[in-house]
């Protein structure tokens, strides 16, 4: 009995321990995104990262939902810098926006077609940052200043940045 | 207790191989001499006890032999009574020279310490670019006198006291007279009184039990073995305790403020002192929660980390086998482990380990992927920054609850590390260090002095 409110302690440890609501994911775990292209195909939403995982649902929402679903490993989509909207998807800016799984401050990008290779779409606009986001893109909708969204001029695998750069 | 005589003496040491007898005649009688050959000086005891012994003492009677040796005839500095077989053998191992008369009660010591004894040396693990040179020694004559040359002035006191049963140790209590706080004195000479352990040949042995029985990696007795920072101590009103055959001198009460205090901050303008204070408290803080915070990151809230980190640590962890917070006490425990392989081996081959283990193998496991960069780079960081902390004992209790900290960490995110956080201050409030609060001066609500180093003009002590 000397020690019962020890061992009973330690007990109330190890139950907590195993009990513990919040299971980490190991950071080996996680597959980054950093691009993210939205398009829509036959009325559906289709999504796309650098890290090729794709997405189709109705809405954006269900897009993500499914492309989270179908990655290898855990898709991370926290680390996304860039949001590229092909044509007839510029409607879903703000959707994209409100949806809460996108950074605020990731970029916003127009792209006149489907890059090939999205790697090197994402290496290019790493090097030339544009100045629209989500959270300006939110703003507008709110009611704020109009964002100037850039626009991406993809030509096979010649890039241009068209409107919104910075400088 | 036992008369002193020759037999009895023989008896204690039992047939000791260094314990030399010598049968001297003197004044027509025979007496007999006991000393220890190596604690003694065979010259001395030639020069100063035998030869005046057998040329000086007049003829007579045994007890008359026996006043006249203590009335001055053997001509040694210093000189004491033994009643009692016990006490002459307790004069021959603090290096006395013993002359037993047959029949009396009373023996004689004559102090013939030999001179051989470690000269103050620079000291090794509180080192400083400027300040004093000189470290305490093993000899407790020595060190006393070290404090003495710092101390020039007649309220500097000394108690001594022997502690111990088996091998008893003497214990000299330092302290300045109108400094020092009576209520601790008194509490001080009271655990030494009351002091029953078997011997005190450890630096552990002392802080426990001159302490009690403290519960806690956290140094409750402060060792320094700078005689200069020993003395600045002394002048704030702390408390010294010396033990022979220790070359460190103890210092208390102990609290968090004086235990982050380095002797180079006083050597310093106070402008750099403060700066160093401030790197030291932040390499404090990296020691203690970075590899917490790092593995509860990893673990549960990537989020937090900026996206050019987080990729990079997401990169260097793909091909790696293991789980962050498994990865992370492995390396901490590597981490340990090679201090203390290093420690226990001669330097030379030590620092060979050293650098075998750390950057060879370190990086071995790196290229071969057994290991992520950033985690070897965050408990290498901790490692580094404990050794920035000025008191060891402190730097290895960190040490211990910077694994409890990474468990909980690992275990439940940063709330666990945040709870753990709180059991360390929690436990760090309920300790006392003879009536002084462990967490002073931050628990006093003013820190001043603390952290940032005062001019020596607005400093009352002025040390």
């Amino acid at each position: 009995m000397k020690h019962f409110g020890f061992w009973l302690s330690a007990l109330g440890c190890v139950l907590v321990c195993f009990l513990w609501p919040a299971r980490g994911t190991d950071v080996s775990e996680l597959q980054p995104a950093q691009l993210l292209l939205i398009e829509r195909r036959d009325g559906r939403v289709t999504v796309a990262c650098d890290s090729g995982a794709r997405g189709v649902g109705n809405d954006l929402d269900a897009a993500l939902g499914d492309m989270a679903r179908t990655a290898q490993g855990r898709l991370y989509l926290e680390t996304v810098d860039w949001v590229l909207f092909t044509p007839g998807a510029e409607d879903l800016i703000s959707a994209a926006a409100e949806s809460g799984k996108l950074r605020p401050a990731a970029g916003v990008c127009l792209v006149t077609q489907t890059p090939e290779k999205l790697p090197d779409a994402l290496a290019y606009l790493n090097a030339h940052p544009g100045t629209d986001t989500l959270a300006r893109e939110r703003a507008a909708a709110l009611g704020g200043p109009a964002a100037g969204t850039p626009i991406l001029s993809v030509r096979g695998e010649r890039m241009e940045l068209l409107l919104g750069v910075d400088g | 207790m036992t008369e002193p005589s020759a037999d009895a003496v023989r008896a204690l040491f039992g047939g000791a191989a260094d314990l030399v007898e010598r049968r001297v005649l003197a004044g027509g009688q025979t007496v007999t001499v006991f000393f220890l050959d190596g604690l003694t000086s065979g010259s001395q005891i030639a020069d100063f006890v035998l030869r005046p012994l057998s040329r000086s003492l007049v003829p007579g009677t045994m007890e008359e032999l026996f006043r006249q040796a203590a009335g001055g005839a053997v001509c040694c500095a210093s000189m004491k009574r033994a009643a009692s077989a016990e006490a002459v053998a307790d004069g021959l191992v603090h290096g006395s020279c013993a002359v037993l008369f047959p029949g009396l009660r009373h023996a004689l010591l004559f102090e013939t310490k030999t001179g051989e004894k470690r000269s103050p040396a620079p000291p090794e693990s509180e080192n400083t670019v400027k300040g004093a040179k000189d470290a305490f020694t093993e000899t407790m004559r020595t060190n006393t006198s070290l404090v003495r040359r710092h101390l020039r002035t007649p309220r500097l006191r000394l108690e001594a006291f022997q502690v111990g049963e088996a091998a008893p140790a003497s214990v000299t209590l330092v302290y300045l007279d109108g400094r020092a706080d009576p209520e601790r004195l008194r509490r001080m000479r009271g655990r030494l009184g009351t002091l029953r352990p078997e011997s005190l040949l450890s630096p552990a042995a002392v802080e426990e039990l001159v302490t009690g029985s403290r519960k806690t990696a956290f140094p409750m007795l402060e060792y320094t073995e700078r005689t200069d920072k020993f003395c600045q101590n002394l002048l704030l009103g702390r408390l010294g305790l010396i033990v022979d055959g220790l070359p460190e001198g103890f210092l208390a009460p102990v609290c968090l403020g004086r235990l982050m205090d380095s002797p180079e901050d006083r050597a310093v303008d106070y402008v750099s002192a403060s700066c160093l204070r401030v790197l030291r408290y932040l390499a404090l803080l990296i020691s203690l929660l970075l590899p917490a915070v790092y593995t509860a990151m990893a673990l549960f809230h990537q989020h937090m980390l900026p996206t050019k980190l987080l990729l990079a640590i997401i990169g260097s962890k793909k091909d790696v086998p293991f789980p962050t917070l498994l990865e992370m006490l492995a390396l901490l425990a590597a981490f340990e482990l090679l201090q203390e392989a290093g420690l226990h081996l001669p330097q030379a081959i030590g620092t060979a380990v050293s650098i075998i283990g750390g950057l060879v193998v370190g990086s071995a496991a790196v290229e071969a992927k057994l290991v992520s960069p950033a985690a070897l780079i965050v408990a290498a960081s901790a490692g580094v920054c404990g050794f920035a902390l000025p008191n060891r004992d402190l730097s290895d209790a960190i040490r211990i609850w910077r694994f409890g900290l990474t468990l909980l960490g690992g275990l439940f995110g940063l709330p666990g590390v945040t709870f753990g956080f709180l059991a360390l201050l929690v436990h760090l409030s309920g300790l006392e260090s003879l009536g002084e609060a462990y967490l002073a001066p931050f628990s006093a609500g003013t820190a001043g002095g603390a952290v940032f180093r005062a001019r020596y003009q607005k400093r009352e002590d002025r040390t």
